[in-house]
């Protein structure tokens, strides 16, 4: 019974959240200064203003707005987001090829930041102040203010061009059939990316986990178990590891939306062909139904992400699933 | 003591990881390295081109019928004329064309043994169904005006008729943009990305945003390329640049900023082009005008409406100063349309005179009043605002630096950034940095035609109106004959540069970096139209290694 009113209210929860984001992306849109029609036609058409006013009637351009909406929501439900004015494809055949690319690009670079940052986190943690713990701070708030972008430029400069370890961006190597393209063609292409979104992501992580654990290495129970006799690396994993990994994780699985942002700049760096590169072509080519297509799409990607991390407190802490959501 | 182990261990085997990471690929590329090694010593002539030549040949469809290449400079299919490297139109798939008397029927005779790359034969009928599919959808195809075209005939398999609606010389332009595709195998879907041409080059490979492989057609009816594989690559300019710098590209399109940069083993090369950057200064006075749909727009400006003002702007600047300021000195003082093209009027004035600008200013009643260095006339202070569109760092560069030297004559020129769209709404009252370059004569009647004022998105922004000129276009656009429409396009820049609605500056030469050992063929490249430095690409089939 409890777990149903759960789906239940998770599942309204979503609803709203991409009604509300359709919307505001929606309006926000309407009110840019694109011109639908030209966009479609181009500046320089040839058309009779006959035609295009053919056109604008036949898209319902000069519809009120809220039937506009009506109109796109009925189609975005059916699933059909429109044909993107870019690629000349259908918007969902565009996210699904994509959102491929963007998925691995996301997921390695967040697992590589959780456990790097855990780790480092934890080192630092256990010696507040120290040398190693100062440094770590310094380094963490350098990076939590650079500019994604900044960052992927810099790796290129050093990593790709002064040392030449790695290319240039792209998913590929340049002129190759991808017939003849490897996985290791893919890794090798994928390194540099995941490493600017890892370490652009990993401050967070780090910060957080070393203040936690300074906590519990000050608290009572330490203290008691210090007095027993334990060792450091008892202390680290009977006690400080158990009460850090539920809060790192919280942390961690809410930086999904950051995770969104800095994959969207580091993809234009790297010139890799993920949503990130879909979503700057479509903005420069007045490509609205891709606009709200992959604005959809972000959307629900980050409430998955929301999601998973409410489901993964009760497996990592059975004392919340017990108490379900009532006491929230 | 034992935690130090565990997070060491831990550590370890995480920088372990990231080794591991590095190393496999790392081998893979010193493998793929010796691979190439091995095909370079067998035929060492047949390495392929890697080449960035700008963004915009990836953002627009490549299918003729949506007017995919159609700026001269076509490399997958053929139109039936073609320019040479004197801007002259000669026969491509055509051999030979006639214009009748009445100047309503174009006729042309067709090459034969031509085949398309997959094998089908190049007849009348497919020149038919490609000019009857872009009739058919105007609507996907705003490179490629049909609307004057009647109807399209095949008198025999190798003979086209085109009947017009009416006279239209600008028609052999068309024929020159519009590009042949097979009737047996068009597919609309995929002819954006892999079109099936005559031409050169085969499309073997289409990564969207990322790069486009080519391969040489050994069927092309105009001698098979002498590179075995080209590939264009799609990325941020800078990231360009920095890959031409590790030596990854062949060829890499730069802005002039980068003149003084050094590449080991590449050489930069401007290339020739009818690119002309010109200012658009609006000649009627400010008011407000509500189009058709009711919206308010801003039209004039009262300091460039008077035309001391314009014409000062023009005569008193210096051009070649600007050009070292803005662009390293790469480009031509420019006063008007380029010399390579054949309908340009090739009439120059001097400029730099900065006594005669400053006497008509002042005769025009524009003086300092207020010794701030900027004239007024009455309460109007003589200040322009200049629009550099769509983030063209070149442009606004270009902008600064008129600004800088028009302060000299008394004139304040404000530069400011702003998208495309916005200056749709702007272009009226305030001056745009525009860039002008492409073989057909129609770019006058869109400059200074009267009847396309707030009409065409960009067409005569500045609101002209000149009943001469106007009837000189018609003229021209009625003309049976080449000479007789070039005759009356000359007379259109006559009478039109006399009241200086445009503020020409330079015209620009495109910047490559390319490596020293590929031959681009300068002397069989035509000159460049306006495409953000794709038109190097024109001659693809004649790069060699050296």
């Amino acid at each position: 019974m409890r777990i149903g009113k759960q789906i239940l209210s998770e599942t309204l929860r979503g609803v709203l959240l991409i009604f509300g984001v359709s919307l505001i992306a929606f309006l926000l849109i309407t009110k840019a200064p694109i011109d639908p029609l030209v966009s479609y036609i181009g500046t320089n058409s040839t058309l009779t203003q006959e035609t295009k006013d053919e056109i604008i009637e036949y898209w319902g351009l000069n519809d009120p707005l809220p039937e506009r909406f009506v109109t796109w929501v009925n189609h975005a439900v059916h699933g059909d987001l429109g044909q993107s004015i870019t690629y000349k494809r259908p918007v969902i055949d565009v996210i699904r090829e994509r959102m491929v690319y963007s998925f691995v690009l996301m997921l390695l670079a967040w697992v590589l930041s959780g456990i790097l940052g855990f780790l480092i986190g934890v080192a630092a943690g256990m010696r507040p102040g120290g040398v190693f713990d100062r440094i770590t701070k310094v380094f963490c708030l350098v990076l939590k203010s650079a500019p994604t972008f900044w960052l992927g430029l810099i790796f290129l400069t050093v990593f790709a061009v002064q040392l030449g370890w790695f290319p240039l961006g792209m998913a590929v190597p340049m002129g190759k059939l991808a017939a003849d393209v490897t996985i290791w063609d893919r890794i090798y292409h994928l390194i540099l990316p995941v490493l600017t979104l890892t370490v652009v992501n990993i401050s967070e992580v780090v910060l957080y986990t070393r203040q936690k654990v300074t906590e519990i290495m000050g608290s009572d129970f330490i203290l008691y178990a210090r007095a027993r006799g334990e060792t450091r690396g008892q202390l680290v994993r009977r006690h400080v590891l158990r009460n850090v990994a539920l809060p790192a994780i919280t942390i961690h699985f809410a930086a999904f939306s950051e995770l969104f942002g800095g994959m969207a700049l580091a993809e234009n760096v790297f010139a890799y062909p993920g949503i990130g590169t879909a979503t700057t072509a479509a903005a420069v080519n007045a490509d609205v139904p891709l606009l709200l297509g992959i604005a959809l799409f972000s959307a629900i990607f980050v409430f998955v992400g929301n999601l998973l991390a409410n489901i993964l407190y009760g497996v990592f802490d059975p004392r919340i699933q017990e108490a379900g959501y009532e006491r929230k | 003591m034992e935690f130090k182990k565990v997070t060491a261990a831990l550590l370890s085997a995480a920088v372990l990881l990231g080794l591991a990471g590095c190393g496999a690929p790392k081998e893979q590329n010193q493998e793929l390295a010796t691979v190439q090694q091995e095909t370079q010593k067998q035929e060492p002539e047949v390495r392929g081109v890697t080449a960035y030549v700008g963004t915009s040949i990836f953002e627009d469809s490549l299918d003729p019928i949506k007017g995919g290449m159609s700026h001269g400079f076509p490399f997958i299919n053929n139109a039936l004329l073609r320019v040479n490297p004197d801007s002259k139109y000669v026969g491509d798939l055509a051999t030979d064309w006639a214009v009748s008397e009445d100047a309503r029927t174009y006729t042309y005779t067709l090459r034969q043994d031509v085949k398309f790359s997959d094998g089908s034969d190049f007849t009348a009928e497919d020149v038919v169904f490609t000019y009857e599919q872009v009739m058919e959808n105007p609507a996907n195809n705003e490179n490629v005006d049909l609307s004057r075209l009647e109807s399209v005939t095949a008198k025999d398999d190798y003979t086209v008729e085109f009947q017009l609606k009416e006279p239209y010389s600008p028609f052999l332009d068309t024929t020159a943009q519009l590009q042949i595709v097979p009737s047996d195998s068009y597919d609309s879907g995929k002819f954006d990305t892999m079109p099936i041409g005559t031409g050169a080059w085969k499309m073997v490979q289409y990564d969207h945003n990322q790069q486009m492989i080519l391969a040489a057609n050994e069927n092309c009816y105009y001698g098979v390329p002498k590179l075995p594989q080209v590939t264009l690559v799609y990325m941020d300019a800078d990231a360009a640049f920095a890959a031409a710098k590790s030596g990854q590209l062949d060829v890499v399109m730069v802005g002039t900023s980068y003149a003084d940069e050094q590449i080991p083993g590449m050489t930069l090369i401007p290339f020739e082009t009818m690119d002309v950057r010109q200012i658009s200064l609006t000649v009627q006075p400010k008011h407000t005008v509500t189009t058709e749909d009711g919206k308010q727009i801003t039209v004039g400006s009262d300091v460039t409406s008077d035309p001391a003002v314009r014409e000062a702007l023009s005569i008193g600047i210096d051009r070649q100063k600007i050009i070292d300021n803005a662009f390293n000195g790469i480009g031509r003082p420019a006063v008007n349309f380029t010399d390579n093209l054949v309908w340009a009027s090739t009439e120059e004035y001097p400029d730099g005179q900065v006594d005669k600008a400053k006497e008509l200013l002042e005769n025009a009643g524009w003086v300092d009043t207020d010794n701030d260095g900027i004239r007024e006339k009455g309460d109007i202070r003589c200040s322009y605002e200049v629009y550099s569109a769509g983030g063209d760092q070149d442009r606004y560069q270009l902008a600064s630096a008129l600004a800088e030297n028009a302060k000299e004559l008394g004139i304040e020129i404000i530069v400011k950034s702003a998208s495309w769209d916005e200056v749709t709404s702007l272009e009226y009252s305030a001056g745009v940095v525009w860039g002008w370059g492409q073989y057909s004569p129609t770019v006058l009647r869109s400059l200074f035609s009267e009847k396309l004022f707030m009409k065409g998105m960009f067409d005569n922004v500045v609101g002209y109106a000149n009943a001469e000129v106007e009837a000189q276009i018609d003229k021209a656009l009625a003309a049976s004959s080449q000479e007789e429409a070039t005759e009356a396009w000359k007379q259109v820049q006559k009478l039109a540069d006399a009241d200086y609605p445009y503020l020409y500056l330079v015209n620009i030469e495109h910047c490559y970096f390319v490596n020293d050992n590929l031959d681009m063929s300068p002397e069989t490249q035509v000159p460049h139209p306006h495409g953000h430095g794709t038109p190097v690409i024109c001659n693809m089939n004649d790069w060699n290694w050296k």
